[in-house]
């Protein structure tokens, strides 16, 4: 017995030591491009050579297992486009992707691409460890010329581009066309405004055999970025742009945004907050919510998996002008990138040709660049949705953008006051005269940090 | 019948006597057990069901449908082979060296007269309180100079030196078996590393029992340091690769619990076979104060 336990022990010794030798080796040799790479920094790029030198790239992405698989397939197309560059797809978990990159960065070993939020994008970008893509802005304006309307500067701090956008999320609303129908009320279509938005919940709202159904399933609207549209619809935004803030306004809409909210869930045809948000989407799917405000891409796992259920899409409605949230995620390189040229080729691609061919198979959100954007409208509209594709392209066309989350530095600070304050104006446990003392608190952190 | 069955058939002796607490300790402990085992059960359910089938409201508590396909979609979705082998072998590293070094170091503090051997448990105990975000920029950097980002070295060394509150376990316990063994030994002119091996460890069963239950399940769940060191997916233990099944837009949730599951087993299995050993390694930071 003693000897068998000896015995397991030395296996699981010698079998960890030759893995990870056996990996140190791998690492070394994966390293190598990396050698070559600083080889090459001194002289032409790859692309620019006469006698192209192989150049290997590193690209980060934190999308799941099957479409990592499907962005691995779409780089063969790259490769041949671009002899002499190949690229390895590194995925990683989404949970805690930041610290991940943060870290890689320090010790110079990050990836030559990774994918990117737009405020680590902006704050990383700020603080010098993105290249910076600033001069591209000319040397290929027609390329930065066909984004949606106001992408492009959104990811520029001070006026630097230290990324690509790649994807935008939107936040319409989803309804079930039956419920809409038995309860006799017109479906909701682009330019649709908060007013009918609430009408049409009261209508849809209903409480049979003590079973309460609300008309609207929101998390938008319990949230002081979303209900920012109602008012920066009528002019009076929360913050003054997106990529910065010097203060932040509780405007007399924004109050009249926080009413609209709290009037819906006192009278029980908007669902409260404190109901569990995270199934929504499966109450949609199972027919018992008759609208959900929410992200575009469950309508992936709408057109998969519920093929019986009726649903069709509509914007987010509006006050007075066409808004919508800004939420875009991207591509960066750290500032050290050594191959500049074949690093712009491919993260150029990534956000534009790469996109065409993964969304065909993932249709989960519209890309930035409006060309590359239609054959994810063309996969939508085949699956019998052309409400959706019409109506993500009119948000991403609205000509008010707002954030979705502060984006500077100072953030995480700003948003305590936030998650205590405004969550308690929401839920009633608290007046909307506090939202005052809210918007002191952020100015005062917006003040300290600047 | 045996006196053995015979024994565990015949109500005790606090039931007979007191059978309304017999019974409110019943139900208390059903309770309990039911808020322990259904989130299994749930994870069982949705293994079992289809993507479509899933999160069906009102809930479904038992499995209707028996997808057993999903055990080997989800097993292929993240190369469970792969990963598992990697996870046992990072595993069975990490725990023999955290075992080892900390039994060793136990044994110097609590058996061993030297100078300053309080300040050194203390120093152990004192980094306990170290939040693992603290050191994990500096300890990064000392690897990744000595060249051994996106490999498994950095994982498994410094199990190797110790793990503080095993060093605090290993130190109560020991400190409760009487120094007359050693003496005894010491006579017949044993060594420090044979009084250890021949004697203290024989009967600190419980103790190597718990360290090896708690350091197994802790590097098997450990997941930011393999995410921060290792690039390679082919690297990855399986607490990585089962983060890898959801996106930001969504996972495929039957698939993911039956991934879970298969990652969960190799924990509940050790746990369920050493609890006896466990408890009583736990029982002894009880039965020992600071001395």
């Amino acid at each position: 017995m003693k000897k068998t336990g000896i015995f397991i022990i030395a296996i699981l010794l010698v079998m960890g030591v030759l893995a990870a030798c056996s990996k140190k080796s791998n690492n070394e040799a994966s390293n190598a491009p990396s050698e070559s790479k600083a080889a090459q920094s001194d002289s032409p790029s790859a692309s620019e050579s006469p006698k192209a030198e192989a150049v290997k790239l590193t690209m980060m992405t934190w999308e799941g297992p099957d479409m990592t698989k499907a962005i691995q397939e779409s780089m063969k197309k790259f490769e041949d486009e671009n002899p002499g560059i190949t690229v390895e797809v590194l995925p990683s978990p989404l949970k805690d992707y930041d610290t991940k990159i943060s870290q890689l960065i320090s010790i110079n070993q990050a990836p030559d691409v990774f994918m990117v939020g737009n405020n680590i994008e902006l704050i990383s970008g700020a603080k010098g460890q993105l290249f910076d893509w600033t001069s591209k802005l000319t040397d290929d304006g027609e390329f930065f010329n066909n984004f949606y309307p106001g992408i492009v500067p959104n990811w520029q701090a001070d006026g630097k581009l230290y990324g690509i956008p790649g994807l935008m999320n939107t936040y319409g609303v989803f309804y079930n066309k039956k419920l809409f129908k038995d309860a006799g009320v017109t479906e909701p279509a682009a330019g649709w405004t908060y007013q009918q938005m609430m009408d049409a919940a009261k209508k849809l709202a209903k409480k049979e055999s003590g079973v309460q159904t609300f008309g609207l399933y929101t998390v938008q609207m319990a949230d002081v970025f979303g209900l920012n549209n109602y008012a920066a619809s009528l002019g009076a935004p929360f913050t003054e742009g997106i990529t910065t803030t010097s203060k932040v306004t509780v405007s007399d809409k924004l109050i009249e945004a926080v009413n609209l909210y709290r009037d819906g869930v006192a009278n029980n045809y908007i669902a409260p907050f404190n109901t569990s948000t995270d199934n929504y989407p499966n109450l949609f799917k199972e027919g018992k919510v008759p609208m959900m405000q929410a992200g575009q891409w469950y309508a992936d796992d709408l057109i998969r998996t519920a093929a019986d259920l009726e649903w069709g899409y509509a914007p987010a409605p509006i006050v007075d002008k066409s808004v919508a949230v800004y939420d875009a995620v991207g591509f960066a390189s750290p500032a050290s990138v050594k191959n500049p040229e074949a690093v712009y080729k491919l993260i150029k691609y990534v956000s534009t040709e790469m996109y065409e061919s993964v969304l065909q198979k993932f249709p989960v959100a519209p890309t930035t660049y409006k060309p590359s954007a239609q054959a994810y409208f063309d996969t939508l509209k085949t699956a019998g949705h052309t409400d959706l594709a019409d109506g993500l392209d009119y948000m991403l066309n609205a000509e008010i953008k707002t954030p979705v989350r502060f984006m500077e530095p100072w953030a995480s600070k700003a948003q305590k006051f936030v998650d205590v304050t405004f969550k308690n104006v929401i839920d009633g446990k608290a007046p909307v005269e506090d939202l005052k003392k809210m918007e002191e608190g952020i100015n005062e952190v917006i003040a300290s940090e600047k | 019948m045996n006196a053995q069955t015979k024994a565990a058939i015949v109500p005790s002796k606090e039931w007979q006597v007191r059978p309304t607490k017999g019974i409110l300790r019943l139900a208390a402990l059903l309770v309990l057990s039911v808020a322990m085992i259904y989130p299994i059960l749930w994870m069982i359910t949705i293994a079992l069901s289809s993507n479509s089938g899933m999160f069906k409201v009102p809930p479904e508590w038992f499995p209707r449908e028996f997808h057993f396909r999903n055990f080997i979609d989800g097993a292929d979705t993240i190369h469970f082979l792969r990963v598992f082998s990697n996870s046992l072998i990072i595993t069975g590293l990490i725990t023999l060296g955290q075992t080892v070094s900390s039994l060793l170091i136990g044994y110097g503090i609590s058996r061993i007269q030297f100078p300053g051997r309080r300040m050194w448990f203390f120093a152990f105990l004192g980094s306990m309180m170290l939040p693992q975000i603290v050191s994990l920029i500096p300890v990064f950097y000392i690897f990744a100079k000595l060249g051994l980002y996106n490999t498994w070295w950095p994982l498994i060394l410094t199990a190797y030196f110790g793990n503080p509150f095993f060093i605090f376990l290993s130190r109560q316990f020991l400190s409760s078996i009487p120094f007359a063994f050693d003496e005894a030994a010491k006579i017949e002119g044993a060594s420090h590393l044979q009084i250890l091996t021949r004697i203290i460890v024989p009967i600190s069963m419980p103790l190597v029992a718990t360290m090896v239950i708690l350091a197994f399940q802790a590097s098997w769940n450990e997941y930011l340091l393999p995410l921060i060191y290792l690039r390679d997916a082919d690297l990855w233990p399986l607490s990585m690769a089962i983060a890898a099944f959801s996106s930001q837009y969504g996972n495929t949730w039957n698939l993911f619990m039956a991934a879970n599951l298969l990652y969960m087993l190799p924990v509940l299995l050790l746990f369920f076979f050493s609890q006896k050993y466990f408890m009583q390694g736990l029982g002894s930071l009880n039965s020992a104060g600071i001395k």
